[in-house]
């Protein structure tokens, strides 16, 4: 899925808030077209720069930001070549209020296209197929002020969605949500991915990051840890230090490893396990062995330490 | 802050939410919903004008007749409509016209009405004469009551053209019309934020009462509400710069552009317009010529 040339390339980036306080230090990062890409960190607060700068909103108070073929900085921002690079870059804010400041969803969701100079008929066309997209259409008419949480979210992705960009920044998309919404906002973001758009994902919500994305950027003001999902899940202490979790369903698998479940890589998601399930169950000729030998107190009680909470 | 201001400030934040923000009645199938926004506009700024230039207490009334016409026609209950029509603004301008009923603070002699006091033994200096009795008088009475029918009247236009049209419409309406779009883009976004803040306090208020024990001080009430205040005015200064950081992402370059309304006004919307420019200037003329 994706190729040589990385769309974003960042080198030795650092921000500093105009109140002195550093939230960014010499952060190195390569995201690659089609790539889905998680950025997982112990405060929000760290996020936002971040998405801001590949979003071409700020600049780098040090270091280079290189972005679809662009370096972005202070002239590049402030010049009207900004505008190309705005139809192909979309950043979806954690605060959906934030986004929908139009008096109904139908012209907040055209606000991008009509302000990036596309045609109306073209716009019409866009709005409307961003509503069907989100399964929204009947919200087009209403003001934000009466959306539920999880409507909102929809309605800001879908004002974003009919820029039609080829990368879309979401910072903690499944934030608020309700389990279905977020099941099915999780579905349509990686419909969009199949579709080609790059997926650079902001959260703390490790259960979502195996679901959202296939590498992982460990962000805690420097870059503290980056690869694959596997890497980054397996090393425990680090994203203890972190304040951070490991998923639910990869504890579930250690467990039954204790009890002589046999699996190399442990599952992530809930899809995985299943797979992984199935897979052993189709070998084993639909058995499943499991049994408490001598150890599995000893591993029990090494587990239960391991992922006790600070 | 008192249980008073309290139940009043969540009050006013759930009247206005259901009243305004529903945009129940605008969905209504109604005589005025069905007239363009645009010509309605017009229209009502013509209705309220004329308002203002009229005189005398009955053409007034019969403006104010017209709209109560206007709002039945538009399925618009007169429960809800004239309560809200007689008791919030009236109350306000009531305060501003009441003092002008009494001599002392009219410029010119009236014929009195009733006379509440005389001091006319007690005060003696020259300079306080004309505070010397204090009266209630006809001239004042009527200037009071013909000011505060046609502020009645002038509103009730102004709230059954909220009521019968989306705000979005409205919006769309001023743009059509050419006002400075800097404006259009200012009210609605007001329009849209006020009510996310006045929320933000709501729940502020129903936060600390939540953690509250006992009875609080004036001085410590008032301490805890300036923190409120100032806790407000960071998340609104907060949220502004992130609101103007998603509106240049999405290709806000200072120009406010807004999508062109796919309907046109029809033969019955001029119509409409016509009639109303035909009553404003008829009911006008009448009172000249009376």
């Amino acid at each position: 899925m994706t190729t040589e040339q990385p769309i974003f390339e960042l080198e030795n980036v650092s921000y500093k808030y105009p109140t002195g306080t550093e939230a960014l230090k010499n952060v190195n990062m390569e995201i690659y077209k089609g790539a889905r890409v998680a950025i997982l960190g112990p405060a929000a607060f760290l996020f936002s720069p971040l998405l801001e700068i590949l979003d071409g909103l700020l600049s780098a108070s040090h270091g280079t930001v290189k972005a679809m073929g662009m370096i972005l900085n202070d002239a590049m921002i402030n010049s009207k070549e900004i505008y190309a690079f705005r139809r192909k870059v979309g950043f979806v804010f954690q605060d959906p209020d934030i986004e929908l400041f139009s008096p109904t969803v139908y012209e907040d969701i055209a606000f991008g296209p009509l302000h990036l100079g596309i045609p109306e008929d073209e716009i019409k066309k866009r709005v409307e197929r961003a509503l069907n997209l989100l399964k929204i259409e009947e919200l087009k008419n209403k003001h934000p002020y009466n959306l539920s949480s999880g409507e909102k979210r929809k309605a800001a992705i879908a004002a974003v969605l009919s820029i039609d960009p080829e990368v879309l920044l979401l910072d903690e998309p499944t934030a608020d949500l309700d389990s279905k919404s977020r099941a099915e906002l999780i579905g349509i973001i990686n419909g969009l991915n199949r579709k080609g758009k790059t997926i650079i994902t902001a959260t703390h919500d490790v259960n979502a990051v195996p679901m959202l994305a296939d590498s992982v950027y460990m962000l805690n003001k420097r870059v503290i840890a980056e690869g694959t999902l596997q890497k980054i899940f397996s090393d425990v202490e680090l994203l203890k230090e972190n304040n951070l979790e490991v998923p639910e369903v990869f504890k579930l698998f250690e467990v039954l490893r204790c009890f002589g479940y046999n699996c190399e890589e442990l599952p992530l998601s809930i899809e995985e396990a299943i797979e992984h399930l199935t897979r052993t169950i189709e070998t084993a000729e639909g058995h499943i062995h499991l049994h408490i030998h001598e150890h599995t107190h000893d591993e029990m009680r090494r587990l239960k330490d391991k992922y006790e909470h600070h | 802050m008192s249980k008073f201001a309290d139940k009043t400030l969540v009050e006013i934040v759930n009247y206005i939410k259901d009243a305004v923000f529903s945009e129940r009645y605008a969905t209504f199938e109604g005589f005025l919903q069905r007239i363009d926004p645009k010509v309605k506009f017009v229209s009502f700024m013509i209705l309220i004008v004329a308002t203002i230039f009229a005189h005398s207490v009955y053409i007034i009334l019969l403006f104010f007749s017209a709209s109560l016409i206007l709002a039945a026609l538009s399925r618009i209950p007169l429960r809800f409509y004239i309560p809200r029509v007689l008791i919030f603004i009236p109350i306000f301008t009531g305060i501003v016209a009441l003092p002008y009923i009494f001599n002392i603070f009219q410029p010119y002699e009236g014929t009195p009405l009733i006379v509440i006091h005389d001091f006319q033994r007690v005060i003696e200096l020259p300079l306080l004469r004309p505070f010397s009795r204090i009266e209630i008088t006809r001239e004042g009475v009527f200037w009071a009551s013909t000011f505060l029918a046609r502020v009645t009247t002038a509103v009730s236009y102004a709230i059954l053209l909220m009521l019968t049209t989306r705000w979005s419409d409205i919006l769309n309406t001023l743009s059509a019309l050419r006002f400075p779009k800097i404006f259009v883009l200012i009210l609605g976004m007001a329009y849209r934020y006020i009510f996310l803040l006045l929320d933000t306090i709501v729940k502020m208020l129903f936060s600390r009462k939540s953690r509250a024990v006992g009875k609080e001080s004036s001085v410590s009430s008032w301490r805890l509400n300036a923190g409120i205040i100032g806790a407000l005015f960071l998340k609104s200064y907060d949220m502004s710069g992130n609101i103007y950081l998603a509106m240049l992402s999405r290709g806000f370059n200072g120009d406010f552009s807004h999508l062109h309304a796919d309907s046109d006004p029809v033969m019955k919307d001029y119509l409409f317009l016509t009639m109303v420019i035909v009553f404003c200037i008829s009911s006008l003329v009448v009172e000249v010529m009376a």
